[in-house]
């Protein structure tokens, strides 16, 4: 079995292009974007395509759709950042999580197919109807020839997304994995989302486009200091709720070998997120997650893309790191530790408005050493 | 080498029949599920492979299909006494091409009908939903084996569906994937592929939480091998280098030498390029012991059934080993001697074979490529 190790992560969101936009974002700021902006908001004005990615007006680049866009760039950034050119090989892959995939192209595709017939539609259009078009564009433009999935699960899609690849990971199947979240919504699902905002007023969180990226490897030669230790998934009922989160968690833990004792930070992101991070070290983390899963309250209900959630644990990590992090996506964290630590060992939830749950457990390398 | 990692139930809804004794008696005997579309009619003439339920909507389709296949793979694993009101606490893996991609905008779910189902059956786990375009239904197979060998699952119910509506149809018409009568796999006069539906759902389970219950083991997950061409939308890469990596991870995880493997379920679209490169492809991972294989494509029966396509595919290929005879590759006229020497196609009527192991190909747009290495159960 393989250690699974974070090389990098690169986004595209509102808050801007690229990790350091993490950094550099105000989340005070941010959240009046998106609140002006609700019910959706897009990529920064910083999202330039042809800039990010080098790539130029060829038929490849033309027939991508949004979504494609977001993640071939996504991509782009993370593989210069990591001078990491995956040429051909076969043990390079891509697992992508999308909550509502190709709606764009979707949308496209059945209003000319109904105009036109299908002797007359463009299979340009069609090939972006694929559910996993994205990840073949990711493919095709980069030589990527390892395992190629998509997963569509909701919400929690890109956290499966980084479960999965750290399953294939482990097993020896890929050296090397771009795993994420990426979600480009149509107009009419943000019609929709906004006809449901009564019941999602308290979150205020809107739809949010864009990809954030995972570079997870097998090999320990990277820079890195954090490493995918275990997982867990699972339905969490509303009447269940802070029992079923406690599972979640406990599972997770036991599935990485950890003791309960070193974890000392735990997020559970719903609609938004609450951080804890351990100043006592006597508090049972039992304890701490029925008191989160508490004042977090049964949710969300409606589903928001896979993207705020995947971008909510790149910020984390930063934070936990102890690099400059935006926090947007976090209603309220525990004070820091005098001694700014590394946490040995981090649980990250996602819960999506179906209830599905997945539980990533994280070993944090103590500082100052990247590659033990 | 054993994985342990067995199939103790299956279930199937398709143009051939509505459980999977009758799916595996019509594959025998020949049958074909191929008849005139009223769901494309206002495109002009078009043959497909349709449940029975043709006239209901797409959304319809899909929950008769999915439900019935889940129902009877569960009632057949005898997880549960009755497979109307059992609550499955187990993963669920679904795999689709084009879940509700008709009506999702909609509702904003493009799972909308399978989670339906789900919750109908009294499913309360996990929930992972896949899409490898066409060879969805191995792509959920090979969640299901990592689920059970690496985070301790004993037991996962791996699913996948696909129906016909005028969004896919048009979309492959446009393509100009279809064939415009027939669908003859590895034939010479192959003109392309034609669209079946259907559903088909596999309760795999940890050998030892199989055996500790006394369930029939229908057959033995050996290894599955997942690759990309990285090379073109719709085109397989002219070598076939991505076929040929998943066929040889598959065959590498699964311990096994080419010489233990009876036959190949090939994905055999009946369209020109795939059936060439696919032949080529077998012939070069199978070395000399391609030699006599025998391969076969059921989509000659069931047709092209997009996301369920691994999943059917994967329950003949069980059967297949598990009886000793694999069923026929149906509308061959002529040999193509473009697909060169060496394999044994199964064209017409049913081929005995007696090695316990079989590979299924099962590829989609994208150049998503799959294999899996199954063996008979009882061959541990």
């Amino acid at each position: 079995m393989n250690d699974v190790w974070i090389d990098g992560s690169e986004q595209i969101s509102f808050l801007g292009v690229g990790a350091s936009a993490l950094a550099l974002a105000n989340g005070d700021d941010a959240a009046a974007r998106w609140e002006c902006a609700f019910p959706w908001i897009g990529p920064s004005p910083e999202f330039e395509f042809d800039r990010i990615t080098g790539l130029g007006e060829s038929p490849a680049t033309r027939q991508m759709d949004g979504l494609a866009k977001y993640v071939v760039a996504c991509s782009s950034m993370l593989l210069k950042s990591r001078e990491a050119d995956p040429g051909h090989e076969a043990d390079v892959g891509i697992v992508l999580g999308s909550a509502f995939g190709c709606t764009h192209s979707n949308h496209a595709f059945i209003e000319e197919l109904v105009s036109n017939g299908p002797r007359r539609t463009s299979p340009t259009i069609f090939r972006n109807t694929v559910s996993n078009a994205a990840a073949g564009h990711m493919a095709t433009t980069f030589g990527i020839r390892g395992s190629n999935t998509v997963l569509n699960s909701g919400m929690v899609s890109g956290a499966q997304a980084l479960a999965y690849a750290s399953d294939l990971i482990r097993e020896g199947r890929c050296a090397t994995i771009l795993a994420g979240a990426v979600d480009c919504v149509s107009e009419p699902i943000r019609a929709r989302f906004l006809a449901q905002s009564g019941r999602i007023r308290q979150s205020r969180v809107p739809l949010i486009d864009g990809a954030c990226i995972f570079s997870l490897r097998a090999s320990q030669a990277t820079t890195s200091s954090w490493r995918v230790t275990g997982y867990s998934m699972a339905f969490i009922s509303r009447d269940d709720w802070q029992s079923g989160m406690w599972r979640v968690i406990d599972q997770a833990i036991r599935s990485s070998g950890d003791a309960v004792e070193e974890v000392d930070a735990l997020q559970i992101h719903t609609d938004f997120g609450l951080l804890w991070i351990r100043t006592d070290p006597s508090e049972r983390l039992e304890d701490v997650c029925q008191d989160l899963a508490r004042d977090v309250g049964p949710g969300p209900h409606v589903e928001n893309t896979a993207v705020p959630s995947t971008l909510g644990l790149a910020d984390s990590l930063r934070l936990l790191a102890g690099e400059a992090a935006s926090k947007i996506f976090l209603r309220r964290i525990t004070e820091r530790r005098t001694d700014s630590a590394k946490p040995r060992a981090f649980v990250f939830v996602a819960i999506g408005a179906d209830g599905n749950a997945v539980a990533l457990v994280f070993k944090g390398i103590p500082n100052g050493r990247k590659d033990a | 080498m054993s994985t342990d990692i067995v199939v103790t139930g299956l279930g199937q809804r398709s143009s051939l029949g509505q459980n999977v004794s009758q799916l595996w008696e019509s594959l025998l005997a020949a049958r074909s599920g191929f008849k005139p579309l009223d769901v494309v009619g206002r495109f002009g003439r078009g043959l497909g492979a349709p449940l029975l339920q043709q006239a209901s909507s797409p959304s319809e389709r899909i929950r008769c299909a999915l439900h019935s296949s889940v129902c009877e793979a569960i009632g057949d694993s005898g997880l549960v006494s009755t497979a109307t009101t059992p609550a499955l606490e187990c993963p669920a893996v679904i795999g689709t091409n084009f879940g509700d991609s008709e009506t999702y905008l909609e509702h904003g779910d493009y799972l909308q009908s399978a989670r339906d189902v789900l919750a109908e059956v009294g499913h309360c786990g996990e929930l992972w939903a896949v899409s490898t375009a066409c060879a969805s239904g191995v792509g959920a197979l090979g969640i299901a084996f990592d689920l059970i060998r690496c985070d301790g699952a004993d037991v996962v119910l791996a699913c996948a569906y696909d129906v016909i509506t005028t969004y896919n149809y048009g979309g492959l018409a446009s393509l100009k994937a279809l064939s415009p009568e027939v669908i003859r796999p590895f034939d010479k006069a192959r003109n392309g592929t034609l669209l079946g539906e259907g559903a088909a759902a596999l309760i795999l389970e940890r050998r030892e939480h199989a055996e500790g219950r006394g369930a029939t083991i229908y057959g033995e997950i050996l290894g599955y091998g997942i690759a990309n061409d990285g090379y073109h939308f719709t085109a397989p890469e002219p070598s076939g280098l991505g076929m040929r990596l998943a066929m040889t991870q598959a065959l590498v995880e699964s311990g096994l030498s080419a010489t233990d493997i009876g036959h190949v379920n090939a994905h055999g679209t009946g369209t020109p390029h795939n059936d060439r490169i696919e032949s080529s492809s077998i012939r070069a991972v199978f070395g000399q012991a391609a030699i006599g294989l025998a391969v076969t494509s059921i989509k000659s029966a069931i047709g092209h059934t997009m996301g369920a396509a691994g999943a059917l595919e994967l329950i003949a290929t069980i059967l297949s080993v598990r009886h000793g005879v694999v069923p026929p590759t149906l509308n061959h006229e002529e040999s193509d001697p473009e697909l060169g020497p060496g394999l044994d196609f199964v064209f017409d009527s049913p081929r005995s074979v007696h090695k316990s192991a079989a590979m299924s190909n099962s590829y989609g747009l994208w150049g998503c490529n799959s294999s899996v290495v199954v063996r008979r159960g009882d061959e541990s």
